[in-house]
């Protein structure tokens, strides 16, 4: 009985506890993610999870996207030249630049020439030893075609470059700008290769970007320390956490926990709830994205632009505003979300015409039609909720006497099972990943797309194709817009898919942060976050 | 009493036997490749196939497979998980620690405070007794489910004053050592530690309210019941007569004699206190194994699935039997009931 006391004093010291020391409290973030990366190599990938983890925080490119203007500004290339014939693109590279190191790597030298050309190479050249380490799959590059027409790289000196191109590609200084374009080094992958383990190159990464990676541990972490040597501007962080939280009530309940100072993704239904917290804010950017229906082309009835159009027609966009996107995107009537450059105001919006839907249903001689529609199991920032959208379709589609099934499974299924193009339409979207307007389309909407499978309308129509390719192509940016206008028309007669809506990205965030963490051309970056004094 | 401790041992084995029996019969039906879901490899290569064939010996026969399941199993390979392609029993030991922290918390929480207001409630003057007995009733009543979020509600979200979800802000990276934050911290030589431990205490305080409130009102009833019989009894009377404080009768005399009845309640409750504590994870969010099980249940992972209900099952099994020795310590007489 002596020892009774010792009990309760133990648990007082505990619940008293003793807070001395905050400091190392402060100079970290912890950012609620959705989900697991699968890759640490943005190369690999165009999951916005594992860009949102990898690109701007492990990574550079040798361009960068403005955040605000959308303008292209040196990050690894101190500059740039272009040819006459806009063919030929020189860079000069930063002198200066550290890679990470980690347990099993320490560079010997700076990033110099030849990590350029194993980046790029890896991606374009099938021969490369390390082309099909971890799948061979560049769905960015090869969607773009950049993989073919990025006819070689010629290393000049240490630090000077000249890319070669097939053909003059307007886009080619944003798509190497986009967040797939990093720059990873070629020492660290001789030295796995040597030790037989190249796979290593996209788990353990070794990059420039303000942070490295500590550790990742599935489903619960992972833990990035500030690269000391950065190269760029010094970051306030010294420590970033993505706390992986699939589910966004959660992620809500942490924010306002106070666990997570950022959190991913908010429904749109708990934004109103955020708002309700004094030290907690929201922060929203109208999004380069645009959620669609694509309709199966390939496969009968759909292959009839008739029946495209009809079931477009039975389509009402607003109740799907009200209904899954609560009034915070705006409804689409192309592909180019309004901030676009190329945005055309006058592109007429979409109809919505039951009556006219019906009559197109029967000339084209189909009275009764049943079809199925996959709806994402999860939500997406172009589209919260898919179920809930196919639903409204249902009602819609019903009152032109349509069924429409509704099929789903699980992400990875979903994904997986879209590759073999079973469906007769399905409910997707696509977030940008630069300010290029091709962007928009060649990856949706391009023969070459067919192969890489981000083509989910399977649409391949030649004429088009070449509307896109001369669009590309062309540099001056008032012909550019008149093209894309022309095919945004296009694309309202043959709606091989059917804009739906421009979402707003958000994220919650804690007050006591200052700095952006969005940008317009997609991703997450906290290095130009510091904490309120 | 070696003969019994033999009994019990043989219980214990002839139950993990039949466990083990019921969830290889389960993975060779689930939908899937059988190969797939006793080792977790999601596409095995044709070498690959040919191994694992032989290890798991499918082809000589369910009673061969059988046992060479159960020997994979025993001997700590409980196969990759499929989602992640890590060792499950990796996995398990990542989250057993967590779950344990919370429970054994919640079990000591329900003693503390138990124990004490059991004796009160057993109290027959004033209105305390009753007021308790109501409680427990609530108590008992009222669903883990609702209770967890209510409390969440309320302290987390509404007044902001605990952390709602989680374990531990994980800005503090803690070495894992034995897995139990409650130890790893203080033997961690961070300067921080101070404010770590106080962080994990926070994050602690809802979950384990809301777990303990049912295995609480199990004492609380429990040692209720059995003092009233006790105070009852004959020696209590001649005690009391002799002059005995009061409180000391019930301190020394009548309270070790009523723990028997209440430690025989509570393991038999063990299991609804396990599934009390995968439904309370699941509400904060605690990285625990019920989080763990109910995540590989969604993504299909049933070699993750299998693994983690041997291991909740087993410690399911041999607490009870621990349990039942130590009342059988502490209670002669329950030996001689059982031997009859």
């Amino acid at each position: 009985m002596a020892r009774s006391w010792l009990l309760p004093v133990l648990l007082a010291g505990l619940l008293t506890g003793c807070s001395d020391n905050n400091i190392h409290h402060d100079a970290g973030l912890v950012y609620c993610s959705e989900g697991n990366p699968e890759t640490f190599n943005p190369q690999l990938t165009t999951s916005g999870t594992a860009i949102d983890a990898t690109a701007k925080q492990l990574y550079n490119r040798l361009l960068r996207i403005d955040a605000n203007t959308g303008e292209l500004q040196p990050e690894l290339a101190l500059s740039w030249l272009v040819s006459e014939d806009q063919r030929e693109y020189r860079f000069v590279l930063r002198q200066d630049v550290r890679f990470h190191h980690n347990d099993r790597f320490v560079p010997s030298r700076h990033l110099n020439a030849d990590d350029v050309l194993f980046s790029f190479n890896r991606v374009i050249d099938s021969t490369h030893p390390y082309h099909s380490v971890s799948g061979g799959h560049y769905p960015f590059f090869q969607g773009i075609g950049l993989d073919r027409n990025l006819l070689a790289i010629e290393r000049i000196s240490d630090h000077e470059l000249r890319f070669v191109l097939a053909q003059p590609s307007a886009s080619f200084l944003a798509d190497i700008a986009t967040d797939f374009a990093a720059i990873l080094s070629a020492e660290y992958g001789e030295q796995l290769l040597r030790h037989g383990e190249p796979e290593r190159l996209d788990s353990q990464p070794i990059g420039t970007g303000p942070f490295y990676l500590k550790d990742f541990l599935r489903n619960r972490h992972i833990r990035y320390a500030r690269h000391e040597g950065y190269w760029g501007p010094r970051v306030e962080l010294d420590q970033l956490v993505f706390d992986i939280t699939p589910s966004s009530t959660t992620r809500v309940i942490k924010l306002i926990g106070g666990d997570c100072d950022v959190a991913a993704l908010p429904q749109i239904s708990e934004l109103s709830v955020i708002q309700r917290y004094d030290d907690l804010a929201i922060d929203a950017r109208p999004g380069l994205n645009v959620a669609f229906w694509a309709f199966n082309t390939q496969k009968p009835p759909l292959d009839d632009p008739r029946v495209r159009q009809a079931l477009s027609l039975a389509v009402d966009k607003r109740r799907i505003l009200t209904a899954v996107y609560h009034n915070t995107a705006v409804s689409s009537k192309g592909l180019l979300p309004p901030i676009s450059w190329a945005y055309d105001p006058n592109l007429p919006e979409f109809p919505h015409d039951p009556l006219r839907a019906r009559q197109l249903l029967d000339s084209a001689g189909y009275s009764e039609l049943e079809l199925n529609v996959w709806a994402m199991p999860v939500s997406r920032i172009y589209n919260p909720n898919a179920i809930k959208t196919a639903e409204i379709l249902q009602q819609d589609l019903a009152k032109i006497g349509v069924r429409l099934n509704i099929v789903s499974y699980e992400w990875g299924g979903f994904i997986s099972k879209l590759e073999h193009a079973e469906y007769d339409s399905v409910l997707i979207g696509w977030a940008a990943d630069n300010l290029d307007p091709d962007n928009f389309f060649t990856p949706l909407l391009s023969c070459d797309a067919l192969l890489s499978g981000s083509n989910r309308a399977r649409w391949c129509d030649p004429q088009f194709d070449a509307l896109m390719a001369q669009a590309k192509a062309t540099e001056d940016k008032a012909t550019r817009r008149r093209l894309y206008s022309q095919l945004e028309h296009q694309l309202q007669q043959q709606l091989p898919l059917l804009p739906l809506a421009h979402a707003n990205r958000t994220l919650g965030r804690q007050r006591k942060w200052q700095g952006p963490i969005l940008h317009t051309s997609g991703g997450v970056d906290f290095t130009q976050l510091s904490k309120e004094p | 009493m070696l003969t019994y401790l033999l009994r019990r041992l043989n219980l214990l084995i002839l139950t993990t036997l039949v466990l083990l029996g019921l969830l290889y019969f389960a993975s060779l039906n689930m939908p899937g490749d059988p190969l797939t879901t006793l080792s977790g490899i999601p596409h095995p290569s044709e070498q690959q196939r040919a191994d694992l064939t032989e290890t798991y010996r499918l082809e000589h026969g369910h009673i061969q497979g059988y046992l060479a399941f159960v020997g994979q199993r025993l001997s700590g390979n409980f196969g990759l998980s499929q989602a992640s392609g890590i060792p499950v029993s990796q996995e398990l030991m990542q989250v057993l620690p967590a779950t344990i922290e919370l429970s054994v918390l919640a079990v000591l929480l329900s003693l503390i405070v138990g124990i004490p207001l059991g004796i009160l409630a057993a109290s027959r003057r004033g209105p305390l007794p009753k007021i308790l007995w109501t409680g427990t009733l609530l108590g008992f009543s009222v669903p883990i489910f609702w209770l967890g979020l209510l409390l969440m509600l309320t302290f987390g979200l509404e007044w902001d004053l605990l952390p709602p979800s989680g374990r531990l802000n994980l800005l503090y990276d803690i070495p894992q050592v034995t897995g139990f934050l409650l130890i790893d911290i203080p033997l961690s030589d961070a300067s921080w530690r101070g404010a770590a431990l106080q962080d994990a205490v926070n994050h602690l305080i809802l979950p384990t309210l809301a777990l303990a409130t049912l295995p609480c009102t199990i004492v609380i009833r429990t040692i209720r019941a059995a003092m009233l019989a006790e105070m009852d009894k004959n020696y209590i009377r001649a005690l009391t007569a002799r002059g005995v404080h009061h409180w000391s009768l019930i301190l020394h005399h009548a309270l070790p004699n009523s723990l028997a009845p209440m430690l025989r309640t509570l393991s038999l409750q063990l299991g609804q206190l396990i599934s009390g504590a995968i439904v309370v994870e699941m509400i904060f969010t605690w990285p625990g194994i019920g989080n763990w099980l109910l995540s590989a249940q969604y993504q299909g992972d049933h070699t993750s699935l299998t693994g983690g209900i041997l291991v909740v099952s087993l410690s399911i099994i041999v607490t009870a039997i621990a349990l039942e020795i130590a009342q059988a310590l502490l209670n002669p007489i329950n030996r001689k009931e059982i031997h009859g």
